[in-house]
């Protein structure tokens, strides 16, 4: 077989790739030749095993389910994501919004007020001065003006009483239960 | 349902009609989940391919450009997704040709086809699919796995001389 110059050939011949020219060459060559006979018969062989090769098919209900979870799968993937900020963002606007009111409220009475204002504001003088039983409180906290940096001196004009009230709650927990 | 019908439904789909897909689903199921088995021998990992091979067609329907034919694209999806698959370990079985009693014979001779298939390597295995199981001409197998005709052909053709030696006892 090894020495036969159409042993290349057997497997066109058998895959019907060959044109009739080439054919009939082939098949004159093959009456006497057993090598190329031998080679045909094995590749009959071959195909006749492999098609025994059947398979079972998965049940119609295996199809119908993929069928199914794909369609459910991309439904899930498948959402634009603008979609899910859609969702998302009014949450996370909320969520933003009260973070920065919570910190800017703690910002404008911690830094931007002057605490000079606390004297000079009638409404919290009162406030402020009914609960002081010691003046050497009051000088302490005369004295922690200047540790404060005042940059909007309107901001304590501006405040209103709820606001005012709180901010003494806030001063009293920040610098000692005295203060009050 | 030929050519023209594939198409006709993927435009329906695209347009809107989510039916389409269904019918193009069930025209392809069996021959796909067919050729995943035949490649992996193995009916779990032939089940989870034909899964990932849907998935890719429904993710891409809409952009298939009708540039080839329906059924080559489906091919190749199944065909890129068979030979990038990393099939599970599976025990193998000692072969015993002389067993006389049928039944257990042809089982035995199913594993043979199952080792024999499992050693050709990938694309020469999937020229043999497509060839002697699914009848593609070697120009569609080309297109389908994305070369030559001639290179589908020697692909087929390597695969048929292995498998003759790797069958040598059967013959």
């Amino acid at each position: 077989m090894k020495d036969c110059r159409f042993k290349d050939k057997v497997i066109e011949y058998f895959e019907k790739l060959m044109d009739d020219k080439d054919k009939i060459v082939f098949e004159n060559h093959l009456k006497d030749c057993s090598a190329c006979q031998e080679q045909l018969s094995t590749m009959q062989k071959i195909y006749e095993i492999m098609d025994k090769d059947e398979i079972s098919l998965p049940e119609k209900e295996f199809f119908e389910r993929l069928k199914n979870d794909i369609r459910r799968k991309e439904v899930y993937v498948k959402k634009p994501i603008w979609k899910i900020f859609g969702i998302l963002a009014p949450v996370l606007g909320i969520l933003i919004f009260i973070v920065l009111v919570n910190f800017r409220k703690e910002q404008s009475v911690e830094i931007a007020i002057p605490t000079s204002y606390f004297t000079q504001d009638a409404y919290l003088n009162t406030l402020f001065f009914e609960r002081i039983v010691d003046n050497g409180i009051v000088n302490q906290f005369n004295l922690l003006d200047e540790y404060f940096v005042v940059d909007i001196d309107e901001g304590l004009q501006e405040l209103t009483t709820e606001q005012k009230e709180k901010l003494l709650e806030l001063m009293s927990k920040k610098y000692g239960e005295e203060f009050l | 349902m030929n050519e023209d019908t594939d198409l006709s439904l993927v435009r329906k789909y695209k347009a809107g009609e989510e039916r389409a897909f269904d019918m193009l689903f069930e025209k392809y199921q069996q021959p796909v989940y067919s050729i995943c088995y035949r490649y992996v021998r193995n009916d779990a990992d032939a089940r989870e391919l034909t899964q990932d091979i849907f998935v890719k067609i429904y993710r891409n329907l809409k952009k298939f450009n009708e540039k080839s034919k329906f059924f080559t694209w489906v091919y190749r999806i199944a065909v890129n997704t068979c030979i990038s698959f990393k099939r599970s370990v599976h025990s193998e079985i000692v072969l015993d040709c002389s067993v006389s009693n049928p039944s257990e014979r042809n089982l035995i001779l199913k594993k043979a086809i199952d080792d024999a298939l499992v050693k050709l390597p990938g694309r020469q295995k999937m020229a043999f699919i497509l060839r002697h199981y699914e009848g593609y001409t070697f120009d569609e197998i080309g297109e389908i796995m994305g070369i030559s005709s001639g290179a589908a052909k020697a692909n087929h053709f390597q695969a048929i001389r292995k498998l003759r030696s790797l069958l040598k006892d059967w013959i």
